[in-house]
């Protein structure tokens, strides 16, 4: 809840200033030592409420399901998602990002939420070419921080079910 | 264009369309039945669907909806008077035009773009009485009909037609202002006897914005207010020249037409509606609109001016088809016509509307089609009212919670909570009755199915439907369309022999199909039955050969009813020719599936020549399932009650004993049956956490889910210590050694599904998965547990599928017969029961004939006996430690009493608690602990087990009672009888023997039924009566018995099976053999009654 709070802070602080040019608002967090972002519009809600029902036979990237307010929910480990060692327990940072995708709500396993930020447009790029493998897969755009590049996540490529 | 204004009116009229539409279906079917004979209430009731309908679409604007209604209503009353009998073409065309309004209703933004100039020639043309022959597709000709002038020459034909050479018809007439504006459309018969009544007629032009919709008013207050003034002849909305309602930001104009006839003149007109003069119009009686003067001299003031005045925007030629339905042909006088014509709502076609359509019209087919859902629901305002009452008392009961709990009152918060409760189930009952549907809308749709079909098929088809009014939840009436539809189609394409057919084989015409619907168990069963040739096994057998669908030997193993459920593997289909209704070789499994996704089953009965029987079984509702919680590892799942059988719990020490295997298939055995188990662990493998480089197969699953099942059950066993903890009476709650199996049943499949725990038994509502996990088919879903936590609910079916459970199911098959025949000891079922605390002692359950549980303080002690009350008499009782040298019973608050029949009358045995029954097969040794009232002991569960002899302690404690009985029954018998004895197992032999030597028979004794037969050929001995068990090896009972029918010596001789086992199939079995009496071993008391019985008949015959 406290999260919850902080976002919506950050959001309206961010509303607040006036804003010279086309400005993005995203939230930044970590996977493994990945710096991922999602696009502040598509989240519906950051969530530390972590009882997650595991399900047998599901992909591997899907850490299970949660009960959300009356709504079964699937959550995405995003850690398996990279092909990392999923972690066994969450932690104290581990967060679930509830995003909409397709009319159906999902949560995205996350190490820790770290910021929400403006980043203007003209900071935000395509992915250069030669980030292979995860990145440029799950990628839609880089965005060039002050010390550290963060991944801008393209949801609907990760939430694909067909192929995975 | 169709303007329309207002949603909500818009979707009222779309229910009440379909509704109406959807009820006459059948009734247009009744209607071509009763061909000449109509029924008038049967034809008004369509007529008056047809007529709402119409009603509506001309108010709304919907003109292309509104033309084929009125079209159909032309026929419809012709019908209704009697002029035209209803063929079964024109009611084909009828039907048709039908099911093209419903396309229309359903899609009706772009319903005015549709081109029905089809429909209303083939229509015109029924009307004429010439129905075309192709129902489907009305000949090009059509599309050009005579001018109307030409088959109806009425002398009351419009003034001027020569000038109005678009004009309506005979019998209509549009009303068009001066300024060119079409208003209405009215008959000309009603103007004329409005004018012949001395009446004026009047038009007014009500600004829908301005003159209703900012006074509040609706069209009908306006309606009221003018019956008042006089006869409100037609009134409706004019769409026709509104070009780009969006464009005219000032003032949208849509205009309300009323028609009135009345006697009073303009100015008391004005003041009524509050309109301004050059608002009303007066008309002539032959439709010619003039602005009207403040002293309109009369109504026929300017006849032929308005309708010279041709509308500029309109198009030269306005497309036929457009006009068709202004000119139906009549032959029948205007009377008639006047009275369906009057008071409709029916605004003219637009005239830019007209322009559009000849640009944009498509064929009907090309409306997208239909969704079958309806996204809204009509609900009984009583029930609406019951919700209310319930929503109230909720909120007063959450208030007195509240109050409750801040008081900290524990007795009025338990009041509350038991309040809460209370409301909470009617709640959730009446919200989900307001779900629930007859099952008739979709059985009603399938009359039209089968005569539609059978015509094509060129079969004589009857459909009867049973059971309509049985209710389903919504969601499930929605989707069990489909699959009934492709069931009934299959019934009338495949089932249902041609007709040729049929007579050659002196079956009844028409075939009948039988659809029926009924509540059984808490589940809905639905029926699809035909009266046809059946499946031929063979040719399923032939063709899932021939698909390689199963080995050759194996298909000619398997029993037929299996055989034929083989069309419900995807692609099977045994008709020979495909055609176009079914048999395109999909399809079954459709509905298999579709089916088994509802939580329903189904089964398939057959027998060649003479039908098939289709059973569905569905869930009343998909919302809200009773479910038993189960939980494996550390998770819980549901599993649904409706698949659910029976629970059962394997102690450890019987796990080697009941749980067996084939091959790799671990097997239950349970009560003479043989289920397959699935460790629902071994099928959700638990998920490891592991990472893998990415894209790279994930889980390694095993080969057989069975490989590592039996070691887990023998693992179990080592875990065990033997008999240690149990003899504390903590075995039954010792639940991580025991076995908890739900026994499942999937289709026609049972089997036991193997979990750690049983938790509870809970309604669950059920929620969707997400995309991700729809896939896995072992799941039906997600619910939310009482704790808040979600768990997943098991798909029985899916787990079989998973675990391939066919195979298994093969094997148990494969071995089932060897195993009876290793198996050929007598298992007998004993009630396992406790007295004192560590004595245990076993009752063959078949002497028992109830179990009650009693306080112990209702146990009255008269003249030194026990007696209690039970059913309105007086049970006596006796306790084991009266006879036997045991311990005294433990003082149990709740002793239980088995209750036996004894010498004609009922006798009751306390014993402190019931442990279980078992099947035990085990030796019986009858000298260790023999003494009154124990038989003998055996071992069950490891441990000694005391033998109860019920009658042995009965006749001591009564002997009088038994010397009474042995009087009435020998008393007939001077002769000693003597008595052949058949029984393999010593102990039966003994304990038989025992009792009817002391009866007073001669006993001969034999061990199986060759040793009998040698005993009976022997000339010397006389055998009165044969007593046989029925299991022995050699030669069983059965055997025996047909041995000795088969002899003319013994063909009287009365024989009589002595059984552990109970079944009605070996009981049928010992009855066709030839045997007269089925009784069960240590029955003494029924056993001596029957030797008695049989042999003093034989006397008398002999």
């Amino acid at each position: 809840m406290m999260e919850e709070s902080k976002a919506i802070d950050l959001v309206q602080r961010g509303n607040g200033q006036r804003e010279p040019e086309e400005i993005l608002e995203l939230a930044v967090f970590k996977v493994g030592e990945i710096i991922c972002a999602v696009e502040i519009t598509e989240i519906q809600e950051i969530n530390r409420n972590l009882d997650i029902t595991p399900v047998d036979n599901a992909p591997e990237h899907i850490r299970g399901m949660m009960n959300l307010r009356g709504n079964i929910i699937t959550v995405v480990d995003m850690r398996a998602m990279f092909s990392m060692k999923v972690k066994e327990k969450p932690d104290n940072d581990t967060r679930i990002l509830v995003v909409e995708s397709e009319g159906e709500l999902i949560g995205l396993f996350v190490d820790k939420m770290l910021d929400v930020i403006q980043a203007p447009k003209k900071d935000i790029e395509p992915p250069p070419s030669n980030i292979q493998g995860v990145a440029g897969r799950f990628f839609s755009n880089i965005y060039k921080m002050e010390d550290a590049l963060a991944g801008v996540l393209d949801l609907k490529e990760i939430l694909k079910t067909n192929e995975r | 264009m169709a303007i329309i204004e207002d949603q909500e009116l818009l979707q009222m009229f779309l229910e009440e369309s379909r509704e109406h539409l959807d009820g006459i279906e059948s009734d247009f079917l009744k209607i071509e039945e009763m061909g000449e004979e109509i029924d008038s209430d049967l034809v008004n009731n369509v007529f008056r669907a047809i007529h709402s309908v119409k009603g509506g679409a001309g108010f709304l604007g919907l003109e292309t909806i509104k033309n084929l209604a009125h079209s159909m209503e032309n026929v419809l009353n012709l019908i209704r008077n009697g002029e035209l009998v209803p063929t079964p073409e024109i009611v084909s065309v009828l039907l048709s035009s039908l099911d093209l309004l419903k396309e229309l209703v359903q899609d009706y933004e772009s319903s005015n773009d549709v081109d029905i100039g089809d429909h209303l020639a083939a229509l015109e043309k029924a009307a004429a009485g010439e129905a075309s022959a192709s129902q489907e597709a009305p000949s090009a000709e059509a599309e050009s009909p005579d001018p109307p002038s030409q088959e109806s020459p009425s002398p009351e034909e419009g003034p001027n037609p020569s000038t109005e050479p678009l004009k309506a018809g005979d019998e209509e007439t549009t009303l068009v202002l001066p300024g060119g504006k079409e208003a209405l459309v009215v008959s000309t018969a009603a103007l004329r006897s409005a004018v012949e009544q001395g009446k004026r007629l009047y038009l007014c032009e009500f600004d829908w914005e301005g003159d209703l919709d900012r006074k509040g008013k609706t069209p009908q207050d306006l309606l009221e207010v003018s019956a008042k003034a006089g006869e409100v002849l037609s009134s409706g909305v004019s769409c026709a020249d509104i070009p780009g309602l969006e464009d005219q930001v000032g003032g949208p104009k849509v205009p309300f037409f009323i028609l009135l006839a009345c006697g009073e003149d303009v100015s008391s007109l004005k003041e009524t509606f509050g309109l301004p003069e050059e608002k009303i119009f007066t008309v002539t009686p032959e439709g010619a609109v003039s602005p009207c003067e403040p002293a309109a001299s009369g109504p026929a003031e300017e006849p032929a001016k308005a309708k010279v005045e041709e509308p500029p925007e309109k198009p030269a030629k306005a497309p036929e088809s457009n006009r068709i339905p202004e000119v139906p042909p009549k032959p029948t006088p205007p009377k008639d016509q006047k009275s369906s014509e009057k008071k409709q709502a029916s605004p003219p076609p637009s005239s830019q509307g007209a322009k559009k359509k000849s640009e944009t019209k498509k064929p009907p087919s090309k409306l997208k089609s239909l969704s079958p859902h309806n996204n809204t629901l009509r609900v009984h305002v009583d029930l609406l009212d019951k919700l209310m009452n319930l929503a109230g008392e909720l909120v007063l009961t959450r208030n007195q919670l509240l109050q409750n709990f801040l008081n900290e009152d524990e007795v009025a918060l338990g009041n509350a909570v038991q309040r809460v409760d209370l409301i909470t189930s009617e709640l959730q009952e009446a919200i989900m009755s307001t779900r629930m549907q007859p099952v008739g809308i979709v059985f009603n749709k399938f009359q039209r199915v089968v005569h539609d079909l059978s015509k094509s098929l060129g079969k004589q088809v009857k459909l009867v439907t049973h059971g309509e009014d049985v209710e389903l939840d919504k969601t499930i009436i929605e989707a069990i369309g489909d699959p009934l539809t492709h069931l009934v189609r299959n019934a009338v394409d495949h089932g249902i022999e041609p007709t040729e057919v049929r007579e050659q084989a002196g079956k009844p015409l028409p075939a009948l199909v039988k659809l029926s619907a009924k509540h059984q168990a808490g589940q809905v069963v639905i029926q699809v039955e035909d009266d046809g040739r059946g499946i031929d096994p063979e040719k399923v057998r032939a063709k899932a050969w021939e698909m390689k669908l199963e080995d050759k030997e194996k298909l000619d193993a398997m029993p037929d009813n299996e055989v034929i459920r083989f069309i419900f593997k995807p692609g099977f289909s045994t008709a020979q020719t495909v055609t176009d209704v079914s048999g395109r070789g999909v399809g079954m499994d459709v509905v298999f599936s579709n089916l088994s996704k509802l939580g329903g089953s189904i089964d398939l009965h057959s027998k060649v020549g003479e039908g098939t029987r289709i059973t569905i079984k569905l869930p009343l509702t998909l919302a809200i399932i009773p479910s038993l919680i189960v939980k494996v590892g550390s998770s819980r799942y549901a599993i649904p009650q409706v698949g659910l059988v029976e629970l059962v719990r394997i102690p450890p020490a019987q796990i080697k004993e009941r749980i067996g295997r084939i091959d790799d298939a671990a097997l239950l055995r349970l009560r003479g049956e043989i289920l397959p188990l699935i460790r629902v662990a071994d099928i959700l493998e638990t998920k490891t956490m592991v990472s893998l480089p990415h894209g790279e197969e994930i889980v390694e699953r095993r080969k057989t889910l069975f490989d590592r099942r039996t070691p887990n059950f023998h693992e179990e066993e080592r875990r065990d210590p033997p008999g240690e903890d149990r003899r504390k009476g903590e075995r039954r709650k010792d639940s991580g050694k025991a076995c908890n199996i739900a026994i499942v049943n999937a289709g026609e499949l049972h089997f036991g599904l193997v979990v750690d725990e049983l938790l509870d038994s809970e309604e669950i509502v059920v929620k969707p998965l997400g995309r991700h996990l729809r896939g896995i088919n072992t799941y039906a879903g997600a619910t939310i547990l009482g704790d808040g936590k979600a768990a997943l609910i098991l798909d029985v079916g899916g787990i079989a599928n998973a675990a391939n459970l066919k195979a298994v199911k093969d094997k148990v098959r494969e071995r089932a017969l060897d195993n009876k025949i290793s198996n050929i000891q007598d298992a007998q079922s004993f009630l396992l029961v406790k007295n004192a605390e560590d004595e245990h002692f076993a009752v063959p359950l078949g002497l028992i004939s109830r179990l009650e549980k009693i306080h112990k303080d209702q146990i009255e002690r008269t003249s030194g006996k026990q007696t209690i009350m039970y059913q309105g008499g007086t049970l006596v009782l006796c306790s084991i430690e009266e006879v036997a040298n045991v311990k005294p019973r433990a003082d149990v608050d709740h002793p239980y009493v088995l209750i036996f029949p004894f010498a004609g009358k009922e006798l009751g045995i306390l014993v402190s608690e019931i442990l279980d029954v078992v099947e035990c097969a085990n030796d019986i040794d009858e000298e260790s602990f023999r003494q009154p009232g124990i038989l003998g002991s055996t071992i069950i569960d490891d441990k000694t087990t005391l033998l109860l002899d019920l009658y042995g302690i009965a006749s001591n404690l009564f002997p009088e009672w038994v010397e009474e009985k042995t009087q009435t029954q020998r008393g007939g018998q001077t002769e000693t009888a003597t008595l052949l004895l058949v029984e393999d197992s010593k102990f039966f032999l003994n304990q038989v023997k025992g009792f009817t030597k002391d009866a007073g028979y001669e006993v001969k004794t034999a061990l199986d039924g060759v040793q009998a037969l040698e005993i009976l050929n022997d000339p010397e001995t006389r055998i009165d009566l044969v007593l046989t068990d029925i299991e022995m090896p050699n030669m069983d009972g059965i055997e025996l018995a047909r041995r000795i029918r088969g002899h003319s010596r013994y063909s009287r001789l009365p024989i009589i099976a002595l059984t552990s086992v109970a079944s009605e199939e070996t009981k049928s079995l010992a009855m066709e053999a030839g045997m007269d009496e089925y009784l069960i071993k240590l029955d003494r008391d029924n056993v001596l009654e029957r030797i008695a019985y049989h042999l003093s008949g034989r006397s008398r015959q002999g």
